[in-house]
């Protein structure tokens, strides 16, 4: 199977659409997204998105140990600092910055 | 053994080369010695201070393997990552063997993907197959490389199994036949793109997709092998694509390929595992529990306090300086300079009060050796553990009020063996200014085992009180200072996001081999700086500065800090030997000189007194004189402040007298 063809919706502006809260960054008019830090822990969320108010150096690092838009991530606990497991690599966070991760639950 | 003729520090012709590539810490760098054994050199990559290391393999002749910098996803964020991108696109390679953690593969496929649309001929070698059936990891290897039509090879590196299979899939290996679909306005402008490009030397697909993306490395090939005019109604493409989408294009293509990643992963993976439910996957997680965590980490620093502070101070220690060098080694030594050497003078410098080796050198093997090979050892144990990232974890909330995160707890932690050597470990912090605050600290606050055994030797023998108002005022100022250092330094501070390794029980012989680095590393750095210090000693002493030095301070010494003036020789010479500064006052204590309070500020005085000599070295190699020379201006007063305060607080109160 070597060709593969995948037609994947993104988000496309249309001429009437004004493209959303921006903070949100995501184009979608959400009032308040639901963010990493809000999931329990035990509980899986499939990363959607990160906030524009997230550094870039931590968004990038995110990314590199596989926390990226499309993801699942499971959610081990949140005291002291917030503990999610990504496939087999388990990583510590702050609330604060869990709190840029937009996630829908899954 | 190094083949300098076939390597030269640039693009070899001919498309003998062979890149390693993959991500940081999945044994890439075992594979690479693995092939290539002792064939290596290493050079700068050209106009950079990125080191690429390239060697012959036996297996492979005329093959040069390019071990690149670990590199997370194209487009590349750091000079590391923008040298990989150089090698893959400037070396005309003939191959490329990607490197990934075989269970944690959908972050693996994300750089597969990439690199499976460049068209160079490809392999990809899913390492650490170990862990991963350990797991309880199953993937179907056959389907995964129908998909991809690469070779796809299980191995586990440092046991050597699989390397025979991926040198025999290097031998032939073919470009792989893979083709992602885009949306079709990203489709229409790579045909724009692609239909413009000359000879590009990977597909030109993927070289377009790189550039939409933002990649700086594609951006400069293109507009040195494009003519401008083309070039610039390319910009203009690029512009009018982007406003076709909300989000930038970089994330538009990376969302597709996790898509695609995602399909195949669910395809592919016959097993996720389930994590390991044994004791080691358990004692993780009550190693970073909020409470049971705090319960383990005194535990640990018991158990430190004890092999450092009793084991390596007390006992090593007394066998090595009380036994062997006082006596026997240095009656020895010393009989021997005099006879030979006439001149008093110089035998003076050898042997005499401050001499070279009874001072200088019985300092540096008698007492701080052992010490910091205690210390080094438990460290080095620790770090091995994978326990030092959850100890960050823990004590996040603690460096947050001091404008740091968990990770300073690192340097800080070494800095009770060894301020010097912590002072160079701030390298580890993900920022300048977190190195900044941190050696700041470091240099005001932490007592490094040296002075910490005799400092809490003495107060120990006072009485419980006593060494708790010394570390509540040392901590108290600590984060103090730390929380005004980190209101004054501009700059954002980094938020805390580390990986959490599983806990393992530590190779024993591995921690030897680092101690045993980290002590030569200490022979050569800093034993030499403590002979120049014992040098300067000599010489203050021979001048008559020293005591001329002593009368100046003493007016501040027993006015202001209540001290006897015998004191204040004892700060002097604190500067170059942290400890003999604190044994100086050992021994006016032990002789009656001194009461619970005068010991009590002259401890805490002495513990947030400028750094020894060494430390102030360090301090100015890795931030620079200037920092340096304005933190000893910033520290030496506030050292003397705190101690006066204390002691008109403690004679207030009326404590210790």
């Amino acid at each position: 199977m070597s060709l593969m063809s995948l037609n994947i919706p993104s988000k496309q502006k249309n001429a009437d659409q004004t493209g959303g809260d921006p903070s949100a960054g995501c184009g979608q008019p959400l009032v308040s997204p639901l963010t990493l830090a809000q999931v329990r822990p035990g509980c899986q969320a499939c990363v959607v998105c990160f906030s524009g108010c997230i550094q870039p150096d931590r968004r990038a690092r995110l990314q590199a140990y596989g926390v990226i838009p499309g993801r699942l991530v499971r959610v081990l606990q949140r005291s002291p600092v917030m503990i999610i497991q990504v496939e087999h690599t388990e990583l510590a966070l702050e609330n604060e910055l869990a709190g840029a991760i937009q996630v829908e639950e899954a | 053994m190094h083949c300098h003729s076939a390597i030269e520090a640039g693009v070899l012709v001919g498309g003998s080369n062979i890149a390693l590539v993959g991500h940081p810490n999945v044994g890439k760098s075992v594979f690479f010695q693995y092939l290539t054994g002792q064939r290596v050199t290493v050079s700068n990559y050209p106009g950079t201070t990125v080191e690429v290391a390239r060697g012959t393999v036996r297996a492979l002749p005329d093959v040069v393997l390019v071990d690149t910098p670990g590199v997370i996803t194209f487009p590349p964020q750091s000079e590391d990552e923008i040298v990989t991108a150089q090698v893959l696109l400037n070396e005309g390679l003939r191959a490329v063997l990607q490197v990934g953690d075989a269970k944690n593969l959908r972050r693996t496929l994300s750089l597969t993907i990439q690199l499976a649309e460049m068209g160079l001929p490809l392999a990809l070698a899913l390492n650490m197959t170990d862990e991963a059936q350990a797991r309880g990891v199953v993937v179907n290897h056959s389907l995964l490389a129908e998909y991809l039509a690469i070779p796809i090879i299980p191995t586990t590196a440092i046991r050597g199994k699989g390397i025979s299979e991926v040198l025999a899939a290097l031998k032939s290996a073919k470009a792989p036949q893979f083709r992602l679909t885009y949306p079709a306005e990203i489709e229409a402008t790579l045909a724009e793109i692609c239909s413009r490009l000359p000879q590009p030397p990977i597909s030109a697909r993927a070289l377009a997709l790189l550039w939409l993306s933002g990649d700086p490395v594609s951006h400069t090939w293109l507009r040195e092998n494009l003519s401008p005019v083309v070039f610039d109604d390319l910009l203009a493409h690029r512009e009018a694509l982007q406003l076709k989408f909300v989000e930038p294009l970089e994330v538009v293509i990376q969302g597709v390929r996790t898509a695609y990643v995602e399909q195949m992963a669910a395809q592919v993976i016959v097993d996720p595992g389930s994590g390991r439910p044994g004791l080691a996957s358990q004692l993780g997680h009550l190693t970073v529990h909020p409470v049971w965590g705090v319960f383990i980490l005194l535990g640990i620093l018991y158990a430190l306090y004890w092999f450092v502070g009793i084991f390596g101070a007390g006992t090593l220690v007394g066998l090595l300086e009380e036994n062997l060098f006082a006596n026997w080694l240095n009656p020895l030594v010393t009989g021997v300079v005099q006879r030979l050497v006439p001149v008093p003078f110089l035998s003076d410098l050898l042997v005499g009060d401050y001499g070279l080796w009874t001072m200088g050198m019985t300092y540096a093997l008698a007492l701080i050796m052992p010490i910091v090979s205690t210390f080094f050892l438990a460290f080095g144990v620790m770090e091995d553990s994978g326990y030092l990232p959850r100890l960050a974890a823990l004590s996040n909330r603690l460096f947050r009020a001091m404008g740091l995160n968990g990770k300073a707890v690192l340097p800080m932690v070494l800095g009770l063996g060894c301020v010097t050597m912590a002072t160079l470990t701030t390298r580890v912090l993900e920022s300048k200014r977190e190195r900044f605050l941190v050696t700041l600290l470091l240099a005001l606050a932490v007592p490094c085992s040296a002075q910490l055994g005799v400092v809490m030797g003495m107060l120990a023998g006072i009485s419980l009180t006593a060494t708790m108002i010394w570390a509540g005022v040392v901590f108290l100022l600590l984060l103090t200072i730390g929380w005004l250092a980190a209101r004054i330094v501009p700059g954002e501070r980094t938020q805390l996001l580390v990986e959490l390794p599983p806990l393992r029980l530590p190779v024993l012989s591995n921690v030897v081999l680092k101690t045993l680095a980290r002590l030569e590393w200490y022979l050569k750095e800093v034993v030499p700086l403590f002979l120049l210090g014992t040098a300067i000693l000599f010489a203050l002493d021979k001048t008559g500065l020293l005591g001329w030095l002593t009368r100046a301070g003493e007016p501040l010494v027993t006015g202001w800090l209540g001290l006897p003036a015998e004191a204040s020789s004892a700060f002097l010479i604190g500067f170059l030997r942290r400890d003999f500064g604190a044994t100086g006052l050992f021994l006016m204590e032990s002789q009656g000189m001194l009461n619970a309070l005068q010991v009590v500020v002259a401890m805490v005085t002495i513990t947030l007194f400028i750094p020894c000599v060494a430390s102030v070295m360090m301090i100015a190699k890795e931030r620079g004189w200037r920092t340096a020379v304005s933190m000893m201006v910033l520290i030496l007063p506030l050292a003397f402040v705190v101690g006066g305060l204390l002691n008109k607080a403690l004679l207030w109160i009326g404590w210790g007298v």
